[in-house]
């Protein structure tokens, strides 16, 4: 009897794996190597999906700089609608980031044009000796001009949510559903896209129209299809697939409470919240993934420095806050503030995403886990953290922030000074020669101060910010 | 608290015959205070809201010749949820903790040592126990509660 079940169970098993093998067949591909490109013809469409991944357009979407690309990993298929297409996987340079797949077609004019699906989602997922998951890239290139690969289809519903005396709409609450079917190319599934936000309109006293402003966008996406060999993978969800999938992305600039917080330092806000390089982009780089927070920021008298962030989660509102000191800082510039507001938002990103899923904080940063067996305090673990990985990200943020405000004329060693600050006495700093941490406490203390560490008056780069 | 937990499955004949054997045990541990001796199970606070408590057994439950079992488990002391990836510590020797907050550790027998044992975890404050001489133990479950850190990130110097 029990030999008899180990043989059935065993069989099981062999069918399961078998089963397994063949969905992974039916895929219509096959690998091909840049020479087998090249003979095939097929070399410019490869020349120009190399192109493509090291180009700007790509590097902006995926919001870190990419690794090596894998073209010997490279699998090309015909589709069903005569298309070629090809999955490349590619890389980020830290081979952290999970973000997602890039889909690269080409339009009726032959542009090359990307378009990133979603985070967490694969397609055909493979795994090299020595590498975290790849991105992949989807590419096609048409054979025809009416034949297009995917198929979008949006549907668009309006409510008028609010109305003045004269009846001119003064809100409305707009939801939009984008359906892109890529089931065509035997790729088997759909995505859909749905964005629901706010706007408002603006009228003169006459009834003019003025202008409209968008407010809270917020953006989920699930996925459906049907065949195994079609289904995507969602990281996110272990990596296996399933019948549908979603993840709601959030820009942090967009939910951020500054009602607390001194004129002077809501003026400098609302020109970081203006940055493309700024809070949401500084930790979609850092982290990997965001997993959003509202942001509360609030003036207050400090023991210490000029911002402060609690390591409080308020679960209920899904709110970090953190305390600026403008009144103790009043010669402070505005290129300080903001560098303190872009660090500090990085404290509360951290905060969040421990408070809300430890168990991926540990995954994510298991350096962290090793310093704080070491020094035991988040001060110290949030800067060992910050001095590794983000001192050119701030520096990035602070150099738009420069040149947006007219300081088109400071050197690049500046803004890195800057972003060093509140990192003094991390191993990576203590590492620096002495001349280059004198010269970071230096800059630093002018642009807080308008003196120098000996208290030696000294003229700053930014404006006074005036708080 | 939290017991290990091995679920068995027996046929009633055994069962009839672990229950007599328990029984036997019982009496005999009474009488000669060795079958399986518990000789301590407190709760200890420590002076950051967090505590532990002690188990030590004499006796062959953990019949290791020349090694210490010391095992239990990192919690939240307000939750009593478990702590994966903490990390204790004797001496050099260190545990890790696996998803459910269970650790082991195993210390050489025979020592005559006086050392106190850690717990640390990301974003709780470390634990320690008071000096303990583990002489003549066959096994210690130490469990470890642990409290949040909720200090400000605060910057010293600018």
């Amino acid at each position: 009897m029990k030999n008899n079940l180990l043989t059935l169970l065993g069989l099981m098993l062999a069918c399961f794996l078998i089963g397994c093998q063949q969905n992974t067949d039916e895929v219509p591909s096959s690998i091909i190597t840049p020479e087998l490109a090249q003979s095939s013809g097929k070399d410019s469409f490869l020349s120009k999906i190399n192109d493509l991944v090291s180009s700007s357009d790509v590097q902006n979407q995926i919001a870190e700089p990419l690794g090596d690309v894998h073209f010997e990993y490279l699998t090309y298929f015909e589709s069903d609608s005569k298309a070629h297409v090809a999955l490349l996987p590619i890389y980020t340079e830290s081979s952290k980031m999970l973000d997602g797949l890039l889909v690269v077609v080409q339009d009726r004019n032959f542009q090359l044009q990307i378009k990133l699906l979603t985070r967490g989602l694969m397609y055909n997922y493979k795994v090299l000796d020595g590498y975290s998951p790849p991105l992949y890239v989807l590419a096609s290139i048409f054979t025809s001009y009416d034949q297009m690969l995917f198929e979008n289809n949006s549907t668009t519903v309006e409510e008028i949510i609010g109305w003045p005396n004269n009846d001119q709409p003064i809100a409305s609450r707009k939801s939009i559903e984008i359906e892109t079917d890529v089931s065509n190319v035997k790729l088997g599934w759909v995505e859909i896209r749905t964005c629901e936000f706010e706007i408002n309109y603006a009228w003169d006293g006459e009834g003019n129209y003025l202008g409209s402003d968008i407010a809270g966008q917020v953006c989920s996406y699930e996925y459906l299809w049907e065949s195994t060999a079609g289904a995507p993978i969602l990281l996110d969800q272990g990596g296996s697939g399933g019948g549908n999938g979603s993840y709601v992305p959030r820009r942090i600039e967009d939910h951020i409470d500054d009602s607390k917080l001194k004129p002077c330092l809501q003026a400098v806000l609302a020109d970081v919240k203006g940055l493309t390089k700024g809070v949401s982009h500084m930790i979609n780089k850092f982290a990997g993934l965001n997993q959003g927070y509202n942001w509360e920021m609030v003036d207050a008298r400090l023991a210490q420095g000029t911002g402060e962030t609690s390591s409080v989660y308020n679960s209920a509102t899904g709110t970090v806050t953190s305390k600026f000191d403008a009144q103790n800082w009043k010669n402070a510039t505005d290129i300080s503030w903001a560098r303190t507001i872009l660090h500090e938002s990085v404290h509360a990103y951290l905060v969040a995403f421990y408070n809300t899923n430890r168990q991926a904080f540990l995954g994510t940063y298991p350096q962290m886990v090793n310093d704080w067996a070491t020094y035991s305090n988040w001060n110290r673990v949030h800067h060992e953290e910050f001095s590794r990985s983000l001192t050119q990200d701030i520096a990035d943020a602070l150099q738009e922030f420069g040149t947006n405000k007219g300081y088109g004329n400071l050197s690049r060693q500046f803004y890195e000074d800057m972003a060093w600050a509140g990192l003094q006495g991390t191993t990576a700093f203590d590492k620096l020669p002495p001349s280059d941490q004198q010269r970071i406490l230096d800059t630093n203390s002018i642009e807080l101060t308008k003196s120098d560490l000996n208290g030696t008056a000294k003229s700053q780069k930014g404006n006074g910010a005036g708080c | 608290m939290e017991q290990l937990n091995h679920k068995k499955v027996t046929e009633p004949g055994v069962d009839k015959l672990i229950v007599f054997f328990k029984a036997a045990c019982l009496l005999l541990a009474m009488s000669l205070n060795s079958c399986f001796s518990t000789v301590k199970q407190d709760f200890y606070l420590t002076n950051n809201n967090g505590g532990y408590t002690l188990k030590s057994t004499f006796g062959s439950t953990y019949p290791e010749t020349d090694s210490i079992l010391v095992f239990g488990y990192t919690r939240d002391v307000e939750t009593n949820a478990p702590l994966m990836s903490s990390t204790v510590q004797f001496y050099c020797d260190t545990s890790l903790s696996e998803e459910k907050g269970y650790y082991e550790l195993r210390i050489k027998k025979g020592l005559d040592v006086d050392s106190y044992f850690t717990a640390v975890s990301l974003g709780y404050k470390r634990v320690e126990t008071t000096i303990l001489n583990t002489a003549g133990l066959d096994s210690l479950r130490i469990d470890f509660f642990l409290e949040k850190d909720t200090t400000p990130i605060f910057h010293c110097n600018q």
